[in-house]
């Protein structure tokens, strides 16, 4: 009996072993391909992730998207307005050298469509990797470098040619759309914006007790109301949408989806704001023109007011992908397949 | 005696799966880039002296200045630093006349016009270095440059007052973006490339006819699909651990 025991003993602890040597062979291929993937072109049969561009002579043919036979343009009628965030307080100043420290952390661009009658929002993930253009001395164009389109602000004086480099690289990222106008700002700016829309209120999915004790989701258990709804003001807002290591799950990809929800609560409150009072925009703009780069003046200012004025509710758009520890940092690799077809939705139309 | 050499080899094996699965979960916590004001030095330099013995020279020992810090340079430093980068701004200077000749002579598919300062940096090292019978300091700076860049090193000389142009083959783009370069003195230096980004039209977006039909659009963020998978394998041999011991300890009473 007691040998019968020590044998099955035996066994399971062999058994058990086995286990966990195969556990690790997996955990480490798996690991050792999640980090090296893309180096391989492929990563667990997912579509081969590549910058598939050609050179291309015409210049309708090189804006020109194809989606199997269909041949689709740039639509002229569509009109795009950038709007992105730097990592830095403060209000804008020059950089003593050719490149700066300001990198982008957030990016959204807004395009109204004049014949669907449309307001859609793209959100851009800071960590997407492409060939990112490069200035170098002098402002000059220094070819490209393949890393974060976070890294495209940092390119420049840190003024209207680090925001124009990062325009320059969303519409390479796009296929090579127009951007009409941008407002780059600092991290001062949102507080302020965001108090001048009367606050934004979204609903708590995740712990962001870090943030605030009380912004934590609704425990159905316990809680009459179903979900925890706040209302952000100030500072709080700029938590919100920029923490990230400390809250969640600690991903960029996490801190979009907070990005999304105060996006959509903060244009509708603009929307409202703007049909109050007929000059807010330029209002706004003024107030945080310190904190802002911006090719619009009050024309364009204007302009743009009348899109979100006239225009409906914004729809929102992220972008799928994966992202990967690089060998340093976060690197986001967009579903090129998604990528081409959200391009095409928002900013092409069909060719005739 | 067995029984506690097996329970010691679970233990351990159960850490290091636990330790892998952990890092994973670190990793999805790992940092978003940080911009890099001036290429780091990546691995040893080794000098060659005028024997031709190799020195190796540790990266600790290689302090590289970045443009936005070249207040920190001492006075002396910083006046043939601004001396050397105001000569990239000025059309008639010699680093002009010169550019033209080397381009001509290693590059002759490309228009001088074209070729651009992508950085400017200094290099110190902490021990004293000879050049003067031809030996040469072979450093790897970090970058992200593709293999089949035209990439130009220049170093100020400031003996002449000119940027000296560093022989091509003695500078080589590697696969992963770093450079290596043997430098023949040090001073002030330069990156150069030449940009070609203006007579290519490529994009991100897949333009060409060979796309299939994309999935159906939904525009939302994919996620970190992985991110739970690995925490459940940790915790699910931590479960098998416990019962293991739990069994072996039913089993000796």
């Amino acid at each position: 009996m007691r040998k019968n025991s020590r044998t099955s003993s035996n066994i399971v602890f062999r058994t058990f072993v086995i286990l966990i040597i195969g556990t690790v062979a997996v955990v480490t291929a798996y690991l050792a391909v999640t980090n090296f993937g893309h180096e391989f072109g492929q990563v667990f049969g997912q579509e081969k992730i590549e910058n598939a561009g050609q050179t291309l002579t015409n210049y309708e043919e090189s804006k020109a998207i194809y989606i199997g036979e269909q041949k689709y343009l740039p639509d002229p009628d569509v009109y795009t307005f950038l709007l992105g965030g730097v990592d830095k307080f403060g209000t804008v100043t020059e950089s003593d050298s050719y490149i700066n420290n300001e990198q982008i952390d957030f990016l959204a661009l807004i395009a109204y469509d004049k014949n669907k009658n449309s307001c859609k929002i793209l959100i851009i993930n800071r960590d997407t990797m492409m060939e990112v253009p490069v200035l170098g001395l002098g402002g000059k164009s220094a070819g490209t470098a393949f890393e974060q389109i976070a890294l495209s602000h940092t390119y420049g004086s840190g003024l209207k040619d680090s925001a124009e480099n990062t325009v320059n690289a969303v519409e390479k990222l796009l296929g090579g759309i127009t951007v009409d106008n941008y407002a780059i700002m600092k991290m001062d700016a949102i507080p302020i914006l965001n108090d001048m829309v009367g606050g934004v209120q979204v609903v708590i999915t995740e712990d962001l007790s870090v943030i605030d004790p009380s912004f934590v989701p609704a425990n159905p258990e316990i809680s009459e109301t179903p979900e925890t709804a706040v209302h952000l003001t100030g500072y709080l807002a700029l938590q919100f949408i920029r923490r990230r290591m400390d809250v969640a799950d600690g991903t960029n990809l996490s801190r979009i989806r907070r990005q999304e929800q105060y996006i959509n609560g903060f244009y509708n409150n603009l929307r409202l704001r703007v049909a109050e009072n007929g000059n807010f925009l330029v209002k706004a703009f003024g107030t945080v023109e310190d904190y802002l780069t911006t090719d619009c003046d009050y024309v364009k200012m204007n302009e743009f007011q009348n899109y979100i004025k006239t225009y409906p509710e914004a729809a929102i758009f992220t972008m799928a992908g994966e992202a990967r520890q690089g060998p340093e940092f976060i690197e986001f690799y967009p579903d090129q397949g998604n990528l081409t077809q959200v391009t095409v939705d928002l900013f092409y139309k069909p060719a005739e | 005696m067995k029984g506690k050499k097996n329970w010691k080899v679970v233990v351990v094996m159960t850490a290091v799966l636990l330790s892998l699965t952990s890092a994973q979960v670190f990793a999805s916590v790992a940092p978003s880039v940080s911009s890099k004001a001036a290429p780091e030095v990546v691995g040893a330099a080794t000098f060659t002296d005028a024997d031709g013995n190799p020195i190796t020279i540790e990266p600790g020992d290689i302090k590289i200045t970045s443009d936005a810090a070249e207040g920190t340079l001492s006075p002396e430093e910083k006046a043939v630093y601004d001396e050397a980068k105001a000569q990239f701004t000025n059309p008639d200077s010699q680093y002009t006349k010169d550019l033209e000749d080397y381009i001509t002579a290693n590059f002759p598919g490309i228009d001088a016009d074209k070729v651009v300062v992508r950085e400017i940096f200094d290099i110190k090292v902490a021990q004293e270095l000879s050049f003067d019978k031809g030996q040469k300091l072979e450093l790897t700076l970090g970058g992200n440059y593709k293999p089949g860049d035209s990439v130009i090193v220049t170093v100020f000389n400031k003996d002449t007052g000119k940027w000296d142009f560093i022989e091509s083959t003695d500078v080589k783009v590697n696969a992963d973006g770093t450079i290596t370069v043997k430098f023949p003195h040090l001073c002030p230096v330069a990156i150069l490339v030449a940009d070609t980004t203006a007579t290519t039209a490529t994009t991100t977006v897949d333009t060409t006819k060979k796309n299939s039909a994309p999935p159906a659009v939904s525009g939302q963020a994919g996620g970190n699909s992985s991110s739970m998978l690995i925490p459940a394998l940790g915790l699910g041999a931590v479960i098998l651990a416990v019962v293991f011991v739990a069994l072996k300890k039913k089993k000796s009473v």
